[in-house]
């Protein structure tokens, strides 16, 4: 999932600043279960600065609404309504949710409340860790089902470097070490031979130096004539 | 295609496998009903005998409750919660056709059962009442004047509402067993055990040490306990209630009060069996010191046994009492067994020479006369400053310096008697498979010590023996009685209530995001067949962590819904209309 955290609420103040009509809209998916733009975090977030427009005379008007997933246009169309009429749209869905609003209302302001992290996964109650670098080219099945692009510090493909200190990272010593992890399950999974094969450089035009990225499912896109005949329904 | 959540929590993977437990009919009632209002409220003031008519002025509060829009009736009443009382109140529901009512009157921890047993009767929902509390938080706190005002907003607050009330759900469960199942090997178990049988409720107790077997009681020091263990067992044994499993333990338990399934490993095998109770009377044990130690230091426990078996020829005998700040999992009687062992080698060697070295001298109750004793015999007590020392070359001798007069002894010793460091290795494994959380000492956790003690956050598993905490041979007693005494109450129930003040999941809000099982401290919440969240009224103790944690605000709980709160805190800031 999507990990993400909100912003300073006195950040979010200042970006809507000159704004009148606010629309606080949250996504029940990712960044609900991380606890950061769900249904619960929009009421915190609306009545926080309705408190703060009471406090300094803004005079703001704030409402709510929450979405299935805003990263999908067709739950972002039951909102059009909410969204007409306002100065600014406060989306506390991930950075994807944002756009995918902005690109279906191009004409609201839309501004985001959160900042989104990263891919990863509930640690425990309260705590998620980034797990995966999205870096288009996988290679868990050499090193244990452990990430080193994500989870290594350096994403070294070829560790550990000389800072791996008792199973930590010189990075941070609160981190463990990913090499260490990824030579421990190798161990456990009886494929310790694995280690000692060299990763050769890695393609990077899969990861995001080419651009933003595109991947097609070529049995789930519509040929022309069934767009046509999709729009007439539609 | 059944779903299954696997999570981790402490070292057991809890299984969330969904096919045995459907979701429940009517749970989205807590929603559904949510526009239901416009009931007729009826209002009951209680004077209490003057308590709270000497300082609320109950007639102008009476006047004030009827002005509110949703109140239809009003009454004022010497003693709302006397038979006579709740007789007239039960008229007054039947006659007004009123459908919630209000109390004002005293605290709901003490009088919430009676009004909800008198809804139950006038045929309402048991929840369909509140009680204002205009005695201990109004009129015995404030001048009279203050005092009426504020009477007036809490009525006005528990009103409205009250006027938002839902029928909570409840349920009736009938107990598939009404037998106990004892744990543990030593004094508090088979005391526990006894209590239970001898009020004619079955027991199964399953000692994991096989002490009942061998009739050795290993944990227990002082002779009267010895005795007494070895009488009560004698009893358990032709107790034709009681059931012994020695030898075994348990490795598998779930269920509810009343219902609970236990897989129990036996010499013979395994054994799956039912119990409505189960109590955990495992006592800490002494650890044993290391092999390599110095032959002539030796714990208190193993003191005990040495004078059990009478030869004691030891003529300098030197006790060092640990205290118990240190890290230690050390006793509560620490000092108490050091002055009892002293008192009972004088009588068999009075010629012995004994000193207690302790800086605190922590003897409770009655045990202050064995201080006393033990002073007259000429045992000897020293307070010492700084670290005690022990030389070992050539005769032992204890090396100490006095508090009070700063002299540096030098102590003969054939003997050097240690307090006994207790731990309960088994604790951490115990606590996962009954589902109590332990403390970082490594005990169990009582869930409210001053309310309920010997019970834990799982209903229906009760605690005692020193692995609930520290523990003198007489609070072990007492601990084996009151679980005792809780597991029956439990057994002699006809039936199980469930429900009343419980979380709801609306299932078209979840989002499945397990924040609420992961936080819950009492495993109820779980995932249905639907493959949404949904909470177990059987297990949900109504303390509304999930509601608070739910990302998606899909929980609500009954009798504090969102609606009601609100409602609740801005009549209480509209004032009483003063």
């Amino acid at each position: 999932m999507i990990i993400a955290e909100q912003k300073p609420l006195t950040e979010i103040c200042r970006i809507v600043e000159n704004d009148h009509k606010i629309l606080v809209a949250g996504c029940k998916s990712c960044v609900a279960i991380c606890l950061a733009g769900g249904e619960k975090e929009v009421g915190i977030l609306a009545e926080s600065l309705r408190l703060y427009s009471d406090l300094n005379n803004k005079e703001w008007e704030i409402s709510e609404v929450v979405v299935e997933r805003q990263c999908e246009k067709e739950w972002v169309r039951e909102i059009g309504p909410s969204i007409e009429g306002k100065d600014s749209v406060v989306s506390i869905a991930c950075g994807v949710g944002a756009q995918v609003v902005q690109e279906l209302y191009p004409d609201a302001r839309i501004v985001s409340g959160l900042n989104t992290s990263n891919m990863g996964a509930p640690d425990e109650p309260g705590i998620f860790l980034e797990k995966c670098g999205g870096c288009g080219d996988c290679v868990l099945h050499l090193t244990g089902g452990i990430c080193p692009i994500a989870r290594c510090a350096k994403s070294m493909l070829n560790g550990p470097c000389g800072g791996s200190q008792n199973g930590k990272c010189e990075v941070n010593p609160d981190t463990p070490c990913a090499w260490d992890q990824i030579y421990n399950s190798l161990k456990r999974l009886g494929r310790l031979n694995l280690i000692e094969k060299v990763i050769p450089p890695k393609n990077w035009i899969p990861s995001s130096s080419g651009g933003p990225r595109k991947i097609v499912r070529a049995e789930a896109v519509l040929t022309p004539e069934e767009k046509k005949t999709k729009e007439g329904v539609d | 295609m059944t779903p299954e959540v696997h999570l981790r929590k402490g070292d057991e993977l809890i299984s969330l496998v969904t096919s045995t437990r459907p979701a429940r009919p009517g749970s989205r009632r807590l929603r559904s009903v949510a526009e239901d209002k416009g009931d007729r409220i009826g209002v009951f003031i209680c004077r209490c005998g003057g308590a709270v008519s000497r300082t609320v002025d109950v007639d102008s509060v009476a006047a004030h409750a009827a002005s509110l829009n949703s109140v239809a009736f009003v009454k004022v009443m010497e003693f709302p919660c006397s038979a006579g009382g709740r007789a007239e109140i039960l008229e007054d529901i039947r006659e007004k056709n009123l459908g919630r009512f209000v109390v004002a009157g005293c605290s709901p921890r003490t009088h919430e059962k009676i009004f909800r047993a008198l809804a139950a009767k006038a045929g309402l929902n048991q929840s369909m009442f509140e009680i204002a509390n205009i005695r201990e938080q109004c009129a015995f706190v404030h001048v009279p004047s203050e005092a009426t005002a504020k009477a007036k907003v809490l009525i006005e607050s528990t009103a409205s509402k009250c006027n938002l009330l839902l029928p909570a759900p409840y349920e009736q469960i009938p107990l598939s067993s009404r037998k106990a199942l004892v744990v543990g090997s030593g004094l508090s178990a088979v005391v526990a055990a006894s209590h239970v049988s001898d009020q004619g409720f079955g027991v199964i107790l399953v000692d994991p040490r096989g002490t009942s077997n061998e009739g050795e009681a290993n944990s227990i020091k002082a002779g009267e306990s010895v005795e007494l263990f070895d009488k009560t067992l004698q009893r358990l044994k032709s107790n034709p209630l009681v059931r012994m499993l020695s030898g075994s333990k348990v490795i598998e338990f779930e269920g509810h009060p009343g219902d609970f399934r236990a897989l129990i490993q036996t010499p013979d095998g395994e054994e799956d069996i039912r119990c409505g109770a189960a109590i955990l009377a495992f006592d800490a044990s002494p650890t044993h010191a290391a092999e390599d130690r110095d032959r002539r230091e030796i714990t208190q426990a193993e003191f005990g046994s040495l004078l059990g078996s009478r030869v004691v020829k030891m003529e300098n005998i030197v006790m060092i009492v640990s205290d118990n700040s240190s890290e230690e999992t050390v006793g509560r009687g620490n000092y108490v067994d050091a002055v009892a062992s002293s008192l009972r080698l004088k009588e068999l060697l009075p010629s012995a020479d004994v000193t207690i070295i302790g800086s605190e001298a922590r003897m409770y109750g009655l045990h202050e006369l064995d201080h006393i004793r033990a002073q007259e015999r000429g045992v000897r007590f020293i307070r010492p400053k700084g670290e005690v020392d022990i030389k070992h070359e050539g005769g032992l001798r204890v090396l100490v310096t006095d508090a009070s007069s700063d002299a540096a002894l030098s102590l003969p010793a054939d003997l050097v008697v240690r307090s006994d460091v207790l731990r309960f290795e088994d604790a951490k494994k115990v606590a996962s498979v009954f589902k109590i959380p332990i403390n970082a000492r490594g005990f169990f956790v009582e869930s409210e010590v001053r309310l309920e003690p010997g019970s834990t956050l799982n209903r229906g598993v009760f605690l005692c023996g020193s692995a609930a905490g520290p523990r003198l041979v007489s609070e072990e007693l007492l601990g084996a009685s009151t679980a005792a005494s809780q597991a029956v109450s439990l057994l002699a129930s006809p039936f199980i209530e469930a429900g009343g003040t419980v979380a709801e999941v609306d299932p078209e809000k979840c989002s499945v995001c397990l924040n609420c099982i992961r936080i819950c401290p009492y495993t109820a919440p779980f995932i249905n067949e639907e493959s949404k969240a949904e909470i177990d009224i059987q297990t949900c103790q109504g303390c509304g962590i999930c509601v608070g944690i739910c990302p998606s605000k899909a929980i609500q709980m009954y009798g504090y819904t969102d609606a009601q709160l609100f409602s609740q805190a801005s009549a209480s800031l509209r004032g009483g209309g003063t």
